[in-house]
């Protein structure tokens, strides 16, 4: 069972982006930002990324790796992958639902 | 493998951490400083992600999502070889001592004991110092959180001291072993505790003050009773303190 994202109050957004990007394999943080906002477009600040790695940690969403020097890399863990794609289904059916009513509604 | 033990003293991170990593709270900094500064350094804050990070940092101080286990030992295959590496040194030192002492037949006038065993008890010292470098190698590998750069320093220049003892310098050992020790001492004392560490201390003092005369009146008995039963054991009893293995500090998820 998963938990939404929800819960996570303004980090919610940032804590998803986090888990797809670590859904093609593990990361650390500056290649977690970088490709955050590749994906997304928007510039992820620091300090949020850091506060939402923190948060998917606690919760068991994600795991950290061997630090390979100062950089640590972190990983999907099942839990996190299993609400990731939770996430993006509920996201992916909502998007479908507000597309097909503004077609009817043309 | 997943991971998320530090060891102690790397709050303090080996290099200095920004101002604004500062701002966050200590279980915080010891968890996810290093790699927030290494971030920081690779893609150096604009303004507003200045702001996000004061923001952030307010965040982890009111809603704790780390907490500080308390400190823990752990132990290696490594800590044990180096523990007993540490006690054959007390025993090789005393074992020296211990044939003067036992066979010189005329003792009270000095150190009589015949050449072979004399070569004997010398090659065990010898041995003794060859093990001794490398168990403050070993101390410098395996606790240089404790020790610090001070205690590291002193360690090397003990080591140099047992490395003089060795070859032709042997006139400048037992400063550099004396000073070594004393310099050492406080990192020792946070790695293996205060007791032992005295020992350890005032038998290498109470021995280099017989070697220089300062106490037994100038003669060599008491130097080598002290090396049998005093700066012996102490290493025996330093060896088995490093049986456990440095601190490690432990930060977990809070509610973990």
């Amino acid at each position: 069972m998963t938990e939404p994202l929800g819960e996570l109050g303004r980090f919610a957004e940032p804590s998803l982006f986090i888990l797809a990007s670590l859904g093609e394999g593990p990361k650390h943080g500056y290649a977690i930002m970088t490709d955050v906002e590749a994906i997304s477009g928007q510039r992820m600040g620091p300090g949020t990324l850091y506060a939402a790695l923190a948060r998917l940690e606690r919760r068991g969403l994600i795991e950290a790796l061997e630090p390979e020097d100062r950089r640590r890399p972190y990983r999907l863990t099942g839990l996190g992958a299993t609400t990731l794609r939770a996430q993006l289904q509920s996201l992916s059916e909502f998007a479908k639902t507000g597309l097909r009513r503004l077609e009817g509604g043309r | 493998m997943a991971a998320s033990g530090r060891r102690r003293g790397q709050a303090a991170p080996s290099r200095e951490m920004p101002f604004l990593v500062r701002l966050y709270p200590r279980a915080w900094r010891i968890r996810y400083g290093d790699e927030f500064a290494d971030l920081l350094a690779a893609r150096p804050p604009m303004v507003r992600d200045q702001f996000d990070i004061v923001r952030a940092a307010i965040d982890a101080r009111l809603h704790p999502q780390v907490i500080e286990a308390p400190a823990r030992r752990v132990t290696t295959v490594g800590d044990r070889v180096l523990a007993l590496a540490a006690v054959a040194v007390g025993a090789l030192f005393s074992a020296w001592a211990g044939i003067i002492v036992s066979f010189s037949p005329r003792w009270g006038e000095g150190v009589t004991v015949g050449n072979d065993l004399l070569a004997l008890s010398y090659g065990l010292g010898l041995l003794g110092a060859f093990v001794a470098i490398g168990v403050l190698l070993g101390l410098i590998y395996r606790h240089i959180e404790d020790l610090r750069s001070i205690g590291t320093l002193g360690a090397l220049v003990a080591a140099a001291g047992f490395l003089a003892m060795t070859g032709d310098a042997g006139a400048s050992a037992l400063p550099l072993i004396v000073f070594g020790t004393v310099g050492m001492s406080p990192g020792l004392a946070r790695a293996v505790g205060r007791p032992v560490t005295t020992f350890v201390l005032g038998s290498t003092l109470f021995l280099a003050s017989a070697m220089l005369g300062f106490v037994g009146g100038g003669g060599q008995e008491l130097l080598w009773l002290w090396m049998l039963a005093g700066y012996g054991p102490s290493w025996m009893l330093l060896g088995i303190s490093l049986r456990r293995g440095p601190h490690v500090t432990i930060t977990a998820p809070v509610g973990a």
